[in-house]
């Protein structure tokens, strides 16, 4: 397991996840259309890491552009980040989400399996769990439920991956279900981009801390929780990233499916990660309530013992910590990547 | 893992406690946290992953088929009902929907996913439905005690619907042949037990200088239960007993409650000696009798000592002080659970006799 193919590798997680590849010593290779990240990212990385690695931009539905990479480059193991990921978007364009995620991903297996190359760490996602009925979740739980284009997009990869293997026994494959990926590389120089307004908490706490947004709107404040504000699992993005080299590791050890959450372990309350991260910015972070959002579930969080007991991995940051790092990317970046290309 | 339901009330929540002082096996508890439920009961199991607690109804079929898929426990036991007598008069409704049509959901849950397990877990499951002996109805003071044998004769909406739930656990088995236990036991009492039952109530009475109420002329029969005994047997039966099977469960302390509450006076007068309560039997006041008021329960719980060699291990001596000493350390907790819908239930009970 030595060169690493990373698609949607500029992007949020991809961007970490190619960090810690190149620290902990593979080679690596991105694919990228850029049709939602900045190749500075990349440019950042290599800054990083003092490390070079080939960029291909192109997209995952493009087979004559994979099967030259996979020709071009001896590849081990994907890491299959590329996708998209705005769920409400995806309820207002599901074909385009089902032909980038789905349609792309068929493609890039297909291209996978015809270079030979039968190793995949896929990103999905714990809402492939639907509304689960209690928590912390476990691996085992059911899947399916699933209520939007976006989140059924991963629930049907997986499957596919899943018949994939039983296919042909000759694949390894890793579902990584994440939870709620924060926080950014400590450096401050690589972290989460969003365009427009952000679909997530974190992101969108840490624009009203920097003053770019005026307040949060908190969706509900009558769930069934200690403070009525929803409860979830915020995972560190490096912690997040490292998973994945284990999963890679663990993976060279044979064939098979494996299914790992990649979760703290303990959920978080918005109001909380509000509270802290305006501790650790020293930045009011001002909030109103708003009514509940449709789909959203009261609590949800992981059991991470499984991913602790196989890949020896478990989250090693904390609230502070993903606060403080976030509050870092954003005031030293306060408009992401775009227009600050140094 | 098992699933307990009803897990935050009295009995559920000295059992969910006992069971994992006792042992790691991790328990799934749905409670609906209705007035008797109380997470406090279970604050002590803050933060261990052995507790899984979920907040829903037995009669939310899509909730008990998720949770039951989810979390594929090895057992049920269910608790959950609703048990206070006096307001089953008041309002039988409740009683109806959660301890007939909610244990009816519950078992159609149950046997749908113990249809789904491999032989070797069907076998092995097993489905305990704890009920009472209200549902053999009242003695006169010289019959037997009930045996399980002793045909129901339920005089209360509340006997009534544990009567019926009973009789549906039994259909389920001899029709469907899911793996059930029923155990009928006699009157509980012991720590978190919600004060509107006669033992709470008096200790808490009592410790405010109000009046100590006695239905009728206190000689109404019960046999007593240390709730910490309860629960040893129904893991004792929940490990040994036979699918099919009933057992009752009785503390061989039958007491009229006139003595229970003097007792209770006797101990508070030791126990607070510097009280200017004391004597606190000098406030006991008779009030108007309840309709329907059973004259005396007793129960012959030979069966489950004689098949599984379960008896109970507290006397009503050494009981009764235990739960008096539990409530005068837990005043916190007493004064926690009187809310506001719990006054006001009290008076309606008891200001009009």
């Amino acid at each position: 397991m030595k060169t690493i193919l990373i698609t949607g590798g500029a992007g949020y997680i991809g961007s970490h996840a190619c960090v810690e590849f190149l620290q902990a010593g593979y080679d690596v290779v991105v694919l990228d259309n850029l049709c939602n990240s900045s190749p500075e990212s990349l440019r950042r990385v290599r800054e990083l890491t003092g490390l070079d690695f080939p960029f291909v931009e192109g997209d995952i539905r493009d087979r004559a552009l994979l099967d030259r990479l996979f020709c071009d480059h001896d590849i081990d193991a994907v890491i299959h980040f590329a996708g998209l990921k705005a769920v409400g978007e995806s309820v207002e364009k599901p074909l385009l989400y089902y032909g980038n995620n789905i349609a792309g991903s068929v493609t890039l297996f297909d291209a996978m399996q015809a270079a030979g190359v039968k190793t995949i760490v896929f990103s999905s996602s714990a809402t492939v769990y639907g509304d689960p009925a209690s928590v912390p979740i476990r691996e085992d739980f059911p899947v399916g439920g699933t209520t939007n284009p976006y989140g059924a997009s991963k629930l049907f990869i997986e499957r596919i991956l899943q018949d994939v293997a039983i296919a042909d026994s000759a694949w390894s494959i890793a579902l990584l279900r994440y939870f709620n990926p924060v926080g950014a590389h400590r450096s401050g120089r690589i972290g989460e981009d969003p365009r427009g307004i952000p679909n997530n908490l974190m992101p969108y706490i840490s624009q009203v801390a920097v003053g770019r947004r005026e307040h949060l709107n908190v969706f509900g404040d009558d769930y069934p929780t200690p403070d009525g504000t929803g409860v979830r699992d915020y995972i560190h993005v490096v912690d997040l990233a490292q998973g994945h080299v284990k999963a890679v590791e663990k993976l060279a050890e044979g064939p098979g499916v494996r299914i790992w959450n990649l979760g703290a372990g303990r959920g978080y309350s918005v109001v909380e990660m509000v509270k802290a991260f305006a501790q650790a910015s020293g930045r009011p972070v001002p909030y109103r309530f708003a009514p509940r959002r449709a789909g959203d579930i009261a609590q949800c969080w992981a059991d991470p013992a499984k991913a602790e007991r196989e890949l020896g991995w478990k989250a090693r940051f904390g609230l502070e910590d993903m606060c403080a790092d976030t509050w870092r990317w954003q005031s030293m970046n306060p408009n992401g990547y775009e227009r600050n290309v140094a | 893992m098992i699933l307990v339901t009803g897990g935050a009330g009295f009995i559920g929540a000295n059992f969910v406690l006992d069971w994992l002082r006792l042992n790691d096996e991790p328990i799934l508890n749905l409670d609906k946290l209705t007035y008797a439920g109380n997470l406090e009961n279970l604050a002590s199991l803050q933060g261990d992953p052995r507790h899984v607690f979920v907040q829903g109804d037995i009669g939310d079929r899509a909730l008990v088929g998720r949770l039951l898929a989810e979390q594929r426990p090895r057992a049920i036991v269910n608790f959950a009902a609703e048990s206070h007598v006096d307001r089953s008069i008041h309002g039988p409704e409740d009683f109806i929907q959660t301890n007939i049509v909610g244990a009816f959901h519950l078992l159609e849950e149950a046997r749908g996913y113990w249809m789904s397990l491999s032989d070797a877990d069907k076998a092995g499951f097993r489905f305990l439905h704890v009920s009472t002996d209200e549902v053999y109805g009242s003695l006169g003071p010289d019959d037997a005690p009930f045996t399980e044998k002793t045909p129901f004769a339920p005089n209360s909406p509340y006997s009534a619907s544990k009567a019926s739930s009973d009789h549906l656990v039994r259909a389920y088995h001899h029709t469907y042949g899911l793996p059930t236990l029923t155990t009928n036991c006699s009157n509980n009492y012991g720590p978190y037990q919600f004060p509107e039952k006669l033992i709470p109530l008096m200790i808490l009475n009592a410790t405010k200088g109000k009046p100590l109420p006695i239905y009728g002329d206190g000689m109404n029969v019960r046999d007593w239960l240390y709730v910490t005994d309860h629960c040893s047997a129904i893991r004792a039966v929940l490990d040994q007993g036979r699918p099919g099977e009933t057992y009752n469960v009785g503390g061989w302390n039958e007491m009229p409650n006139l003595v229970i509450v003097k007792t209770l006076c006797a101990l508070l007068d030791e126990m607070l000696p510097t009280s200017p309560l004391t004597p606190h039997a000098s406030r006991l006041t008779f009030v108007k009798d309840r309709p329907g008021h059973d004259r005396r329960y007793a129960i012959d719980a030979s069966k489950i000592h004689r098949e599984l060699g379960w008896k109970p291990a507290e006397t009503f001596e050494t009981g009764i002080r235990k739960t008096v000493r539990w409530y005068l350390d837990n005043m916190q907790w007493v004064e926690n659970v009187a809310s506001g819908a719990y006054r006001k239930w009290l008076d309606t009970n008891y200001t009009t006799r």
